[in-house]
């Protein structure tokens, strides 16, 4: 791997006899995009905070660059953020809430100028320099604020769940938008996500993050062929987990056969039958009681609910994952 | 939805018109010639010229205009700092305290003026311009309290933090995001404290000195004194410098608003 | 979670100032001094020396004799005093019951006007507010004096042969009341009407209720903080308004008010002022407690 960038050691922090985060240990590469992905409370947020010097951790140490931060002020970090409400500043405009960073920096105000401008057109938005936020759509607020984060030209750029209020046309588009802004760019990302379609799209790596621990961590391939827990499986690749003479395994809904294939040995009865996003969603109740969604594309399967059928999987889509609950 | 009937109108109309009836006629009488307000002696202006000879009420309302400005200064400074303390660090001391600092505007005026002349007197404060903003800071201190510490608790505070991560420093943020953001309710608490101070009669007749009179005390000791035609005249002055003000005031916000509606419909 | 860590003792190097919520806050203290030390100073403390005050004699000519006492207490259960107790507390009712009945309606109704007229509305609402109370009760004077401006009118349209002589009256008073507080109970119904959801009225009416239903079961329900709120902004103060009795009841109507006020400026006996007060400081709080136990609220609706 490249340059280690910024480093997270053994972060610890608890609000009250809530821990919230438990020993957090990762290494971030130079122009790595990296998600943090878990649901809501798992201490991504934190751990973002304490990025930026927001929040301060128990214990633990953030280096960057090999330098410790950890007990440095937000704004002598060179790390910029963009918030999940946006947090625009209601009495600027656009041009106003662009310029702050650089203003703080004392830059000549015709090279602020310049500079705001160029940004504009990075995001597509030129023209809007004397707007206010509150006249903006949300896909525009969301680019004054990557452009107002990124003017900066800060080593790392944390992005707190940035397109959770935007529909789902718009997301996509944004997505693309980013990834591509941040090759363009350099900068090191670290996104927060709790949608793992998001994460898969857009990571160099993903750290799948539940109750305060990085529960693994690796490249997108990774975590969805290779899960380490039934956690992951089921989070990221939305995987059964099937519990057989003490091993557990994951096997994804799309790796379920159910057509007479030779692997098919196991008795199951048609539970239930629906359609949804191009798919079409069995399951199927095992005799133990234990439950498996088959799904495949298209709608013409001639199964009928309440039937036996037999089913079954290729060895090599079950992976065995150590069970800690879903 | 909208009222259908007209009885709500004809209520609401009944109501208004009571309620200026008292100070039309205050307006009327300011120009009879009489002095007795029972007869209608013609046109004239007497009272204004008196009033405008009169030094005594000149002064008064000069007082008035320094004791309200004084007392909502002081309002803004120690309620303003206040709400955003205790937004800041919260601890257990905060709900006691501002329990007590809305005592003053939950509890009859008339002990405040009697706790007031008696602790003045025990701590040795001179009677006079002191007492009287002290006593009334007490009164003002709640409306900018409360107006700002609701106005603190509906705030997005990832504004403060966003100009941090942009490099502000903690004063800095104060005074570009923090400041802007609570300054439309610290103009409501200040025109509350004002109206407040610029009105109040009883805690000041107990607080105020032999020397320093205000104005609502020179009033109210002239009409117990008898017919005043002279307050008449003062009361339409004053009514008029009020509509003044409340109309440029709103001309003003009006303005600003179609200001930016017309830059918004030329962007288009 | 922010406040669970604020509690905690904070320790950083930087005594800077922040306005995060979860860092560093150590020096925020001071902004907290300017209303700790006003108010301890100025509120706390001279309402306990009030108290304090009350249990003390008499002196000779101004302040108190250091010896403890219940006389102060005794004397306010003398018919005189406990009299004006009693009518100040009817008073305050009867003027509390007449606002409700008047400042109700206007408030609700004028929730329900279109925006530009309840700009208007305000603004003449506003415009008293900000005239002096006292030039306001003037006003009244011209209407009630004998043979002032109501004489004049009822006897032009032969309701009455003679003047009514209204000025110095009770009811002069209770008009005085109503006329100086009905703002306050206007507003305060005004901003509880003005967050209800309307749709809840007609869903209910939708429902089947009635007109009259959808009122008592929606409406009211929703209102209710504003008015309560509005009696307290209202009873409150009337205990106390002794100009108002003083200007237009002349020397006949005499409330707690004017015994404190008498007690201290002609009686100059301190304690018995104090004690008057602490009783009245009582009664006030057990009406503001009521409040607080019925509408489960600790602050009150449309005071700012």
């Amino acid at each position: 791997m490249s340059e280690t960038i910024l480093e997270l050691k053994e972060l610890r922090k608890s609000f009250g006899e809530t821990h919230v985060l438990q020993g957090l240990n990762i290494q971030i590469a130079r122009g790595e995009f990296i998600t943090l992905l878990g649901s809501s409370g798992c201490g991504k947020t934190t751990t973002l905070r304490i990025i930026a010097g927001l929040e301060d951790p128990d214990s633990g140490e953030v280096l960057l660059n090999g330098k410790d931060i950890t007990k440095l002020e937000p704004n002598h970090r060179d790390v910029n953020t963009i918030f999940q409400s946006y947090a625009l500043f209601p009495y600027m405009n656009v041009e106003k809430n662009i310029g702050y960073g650089l203003k703080l920096k004392k830059m000549p105000k015709d090279e602020i100028k310049s500079k705001v401008t160029e940004m504009l057109r990075m995001v597509q938005l030129e023209g809007y320099e004397k707007r206010m936020p509150d006249e903006l759509s949300g896909g525009q607020r969301q680019r004054v604020a990557i452009a107002r984060a990124i003017v900066n030209k800060p080593q790392v750029l944390l992005l707190d769940e940035p397109l959770g209020a935007l529909d789902l046309k718009l997301r996509r588009q944004m997505q693309q938008e980013l990834k591509t802004l941040q090759k363009k760019l350099g900068i090191t990302f670290i996104y927060i996500t709790h949608d793992q379609e998001e994460a898969i799209n857009m990571s160099d790596r993903i750290v799948v993050m539940r109750d305060g621990v990085f529960e693994q961590i690796g490249t997108p391939n990774d975590i969805y062929y290779h899960p380490r827990t039934s956690y992951v499986a089921d989070f990221v690749g939305n995987a059964n987990i099937i519990r057989e003479s003490g091993k557990v395994y994951a096997v994804r809904s799309e790796n379920v056969l159910m057509e007479g294939e030779p692997e098919c040995r196991i008795e199951a009865k048609v539970e239930e039958k629906s359609f949804a996003g191009g798919q079409l969603r069995v399951q199927f109740v095992l005799p133990d009681g234990q439950k498996v969604i088959a799904s495949r594309y298209g709608i013409d399967y001639e199964i009928v609910t309440g039937e036996t059928r037999k089913i079954g999987w290729k060895a090599e889509n079950a992976v065995e994952v150590t069970d800690n609950g879903i | 939805m909208k009222i259908k009937s007209k009885a709500p109108w004809i209520y609401m109309a009944v109501i208004m018109v009571i309620t200026y009836i008292p100070i039309v006629l205050t307006v009327v009488y300011s120009f009879n010639e009489s002095k007795i307000t029972s007869i209608w002696g013609g046109f004239s202006l007497t009272w204004y010229e008196q009033l405008f000879r009169d030094r005594d009420l000149a002064e008064a309302l000069r007082n008035s205009l320094v004791l309200a400005g004084l007392s909502c200064l002081s309002a803004v400074v120690i309620g303003t700092t206040g709400a955003i303390g205790m937004d800041r660090w919260k601890n257990r001391f905060n709900s006691v305290v501002s329990y007590f600092s809305l005592i003053p505007i939950m509890i009859p005026e008339i002990i405040l003026g009697m706790v007031f002349l008696a602790a003045f007197s025990l701590m040795n404060l001179p009677f006079g311009m002191l007492t009287l903003v002290i006593a009334h800071t007490t009164f003002c201190v709640p409306y900018v309290f409360m107006t700002v510490r609701a106005r603190l608790a509906g705030m997005d505070h990832s504004t403060e933090e966003a100009a941090r991560d942009l490099g502000a420093t903690g004063l800095r943020t104060f005074w570009d995001i923090t400041l802007p953001a609570l300054l439309p309710a610290i103009w409501s608490g200040v025109l509350l404290s004002f109206a407040m101070s610029f009105d109040d009669v009883v805690i000041s007749i107990f607080v105020t000195g032999a020397t320093v009179n205000t104005l609502p005390i020179k009033i109210y000791t002239r009409m117990k004194t008898g017919v005043t035609p002279e307050i008449n005249a003062l009361a339409t002055v004053l009514l008029a410098a009020t509509i003044a003000i409340l109309l440029l005031a709103g001309a003003l916000g009006s303005q600003r608003g179609r200001a930016g509606k017309k830059e918004e419909e030329l962007r288009r | 979670m922010a406040s669970k860590k604020a509690q905690k003792p904070q320790t950083s190097e930087n005594p800077e100032l922040t306005g995060l919520t979860g860092r560093k806050k150590k020096g925020s203290w001071l902004l907290l001094l300017p209303i700790y030390l006003f108010t301890l100073i100025f509120v706390f403390a001279p309402l306990v020396y009030m108290v304090f005050l009350s249990f003390m004699s008499r002196a000779e000519v101004w302040g108190y004799v250091p010896e403890f006492t219940l006389d102060n207490y005794k004397r306010i259960l003398e018919p005189l005093y406990f009299n004006t107790f009693v009518d100040s507390l009817k008073l305050a009712l009867i003027s509390t019951v007449a606002i409700m009945a008047i400042g109700y309606p206007f408030g609700y109704f004028m929730a329900r006007m279109s925006a530009a007229w309840k700009k208007r509305m305000m603004f003449l609402l506003m415009l008293p507010f900000w005239t002096s109370t006292l030039i306001r009760i003037n006003g009244w004077i011209i209407v009630f004096r004998s043979n002032g401006v109501l004489d004049k009118i009822l006897m032009g349209l032969h309701i009455t042969e003679k003047p009514l002589k209204l000025l110095y009256t009770y009811p002069a008073v209770v008009v005085g009341m109503i006329y100086v507080l009905v703002p306050f109970m206007i507003l305060s119904v005004y901003s509880s009407a003005e967050k209800m959801d309307w749709s809840l009225v007609e869903a209910a009416r939708d429902l089947g209720a009635s007109r009259r239903q959808a009122f008592c079961s929606i409406t009211f329900v929703h209102t209710l903080p504003g008015l309560l709120s509005g009696t307290i902004l209202t009873f409150v103060p009337s205990m106390g308004l002794f100009f108002i009795a003083d200007i237009l009841g002349g020397n006949k109507i005499v409330l707690v008010g004017n015994v404190i006020q008498e007690q201290l400026t002609k009686g100059r006996n301190l304690p018995f002022a104090a004690a008057l007060s602490v009783v009245l400081l009582v009664l006030t709080s057990l009406f503001i407690r009521a409040y607080q136990k019925i509408s489960h609220s600790s602050e009150l609706e449309g005071l700012y």
